[in-house]
């Protein structure tokens, strides 16, 4: 073992840079330009926004509404975190979940996005489906950690984009929440009243 | 000796898994939607596997998480990535039995380098050198391994200390330790108490690593149970694809009246 150190270690010197290449060159440059700009926009725009440490937490709240509203399909991303029970459910609550809906992601988000500063979002590629969504796979980078796989689902409304899932390491947050509620609902003998009520307790609640 | 212990351990939770499943399994729903939901749960003992993630959580707030804390405080940045890269290192000969296995030899070519490096230039694999020239670690285990050969997790369980373990990862899990040369030669050395030592200083230094994470996931959803059973679903399906993009199926099963193509809103399904 000891004897064949040397060995190995020259062997690792010649193989490395046949390792190391051609990973640079897989970037797509050709295809949608569209979405890869919308999302580098938001990208820095959101964390020059929240990186700005003397933000109060109100001004800070309302900055990350605006980017909600300005960069996400919200009404496409409720619907589906409903699942199938959007289709049980009544105009009255639909209405009030929406509302609801919104409340719970500012609640969730906004003091995780608060801790973020000094990353840089680097877009590494783009994959089209089908039906017209596109795919922007992006790494957030910070010198101090490994960097984190964040890829964006991009729907084309009208003549502008919107973001309609966000995928951190490949965990949807769209259908986490789905899941979630289902089980939710579940629990509550299966009436999309029984969410509701979980949303309005946990948006007062805290 | 060691696999004596390990054996009569694996009997023992069949055996609780064998009553769980005669006492605790729910019956499926008649209502068509809440029977839809029920399989796409796909966790028949549900109730069961709640009481035991309870448990889990008390111990982890009682123990792991302190432990974790500590550690974080005590252990500078620069000693703990030692740690770190040490028992990645460890593992290096079980991830690359598994990229084998998966029939990736470029996967397992940066791994036997990793290894190589790292033990040498990286003193025992203290240091990561690999990583500073490209090679990046990643993980391979072979529940992962089944899943690339088409093997479904199964439902979900879960398992005292251990977490969630579905038929596919405790196959995974078990296969795993009869891969791992390190095993061996604790068992030869008399030396199987080292083996515990291992998962204690691998599952505090995981754990001092999400400290925030967690927190924050417990603090912000509803159903935490929910949340984590479908983080480490969606979690364990990118390892299998290596982090490549899911191929984005649609949800056929969900469909609304107003048809705005919502329901292919999102891929990663199981």
């Amino acid at each position: 073992m000891i004897g064949g150190r040397a060995r190995a270690f020259l062997a690792v010197l010649c193989v490395l840079p046949w390792l190391a290449t051609g990973v640079d060159a897989a970037l797509a440059k050709d295809g949608a330009e569209g979405p890869v700009e919308f999302v580098t926009t938001l990208g820095d725009r959101t964390i020059r926004m929240l990186s700005n440490a003397s933000l109060s937490e109100g001004e800070r709240e309302a900055r990350f509404r605006y980017m909600l509203d300005e960069g996400f399909d919200l009404d496409a991303i409720a619907r589906f975190a409903l699942g199938r029970y959007w289709r049980r459910a009544t105009r009255d609550e639909r209405a009030e979940y929406r509302v609801l809906f919104e409340e719970f992601i500012v609640r969730t988000y906004v003091g995780r996005l608060g801790r973020y500063g000094g990353e840089q979002l680097s877009v590494v590629g783009t994959i089209a489906d089908g039906d017209g969504d596109t795919l922007v796979r992006s790494e957030i980078l910070d010198p101090n950690f490994p960097p984190v796989r964040v890829d964006w689902r991009i729907r084309r409304i009208d003549n502008s984009y919107r973001i309609v899932d966000v995928v951190l390491e490949g965990v949807s947050m769209a259908l986490t929440q789905r899941d979630e509620f289902a089980a939710v609902i579940q629990k509550n003998g299966g009436t999309v009243e029984g969410l509701l009520n979980e949303l309005r307790s946990k948006n007062t609640g805290q | 000796m060691k696999s004596v212990v390990f054996f009569s351990g694996l009997l023992r939770w069949c055996g609780l898994i064998a009553v769980a499943a005669m006492v605790g399994c729910a019956t499926p729903p008649e209502d068509p939607d809440a029977r839809a939901e029920f399989e796409a749960a796909n966790d028949p003992l549900e109730s069961l596997n709640r009481s035991i993630f309870a448990f889990n959580l008390g111990l982890d707030r009682a123990v792991l998480r302190p432990v974790a804390i500590g550690y974080r405080t005590v252990i500078p940045a620069p000693g703990r990535s030692m740690v770190r890269n040490f028992m990645d290192n460890l593992e290096a000969p079980v991830i690359l039995a598994n990229d084998v296995l998966q029939g990736s030899p470029d996967r397992a070519r940066v791994t036997l380098t990793r290894f190589i490096m790292n033990s040498t230039l990286g003193i025992g694999g203290l240091l990561d050198p690999a990583t500073t020239v490209g090679l990046a670690q990643h993980d391979e285990d072979f529940g992962q391994t089944l899943g690339v050969w088409g093997v479904d997790a199964g439902p979900y369980f879960m398992l005292p200390v251990l977490g969630p373990s579905p038929p596919r990862e405790s196959v995974g899990l078990a296969v795993d330790y009869f891969l791992d040369p390190f095993s061996y030669i604790l068992d030869n050395q008399d030396a199987e108490w080292l083996s515990y030592v291992r998962f204690g200083v691998r599952a505090v230094d995981s754990r001092s690593g999400l400290i925030e994470t967690l927190d924050e996931i417990e603090r912000t959803s509803i159903d935490f149970y929910a949340t984590i059973r479908s983080l480490y679903r969606q979690r364990r399906m990118d390892e299998i694809r290596n982090g490549e993009a899911s191929e984005m199926p649609m949800m056929p099963e969900i469909t609304f009246e107003d048809g705005d193509g919502i329901d292919k809103l999102s891929s990663a399904t199981e």
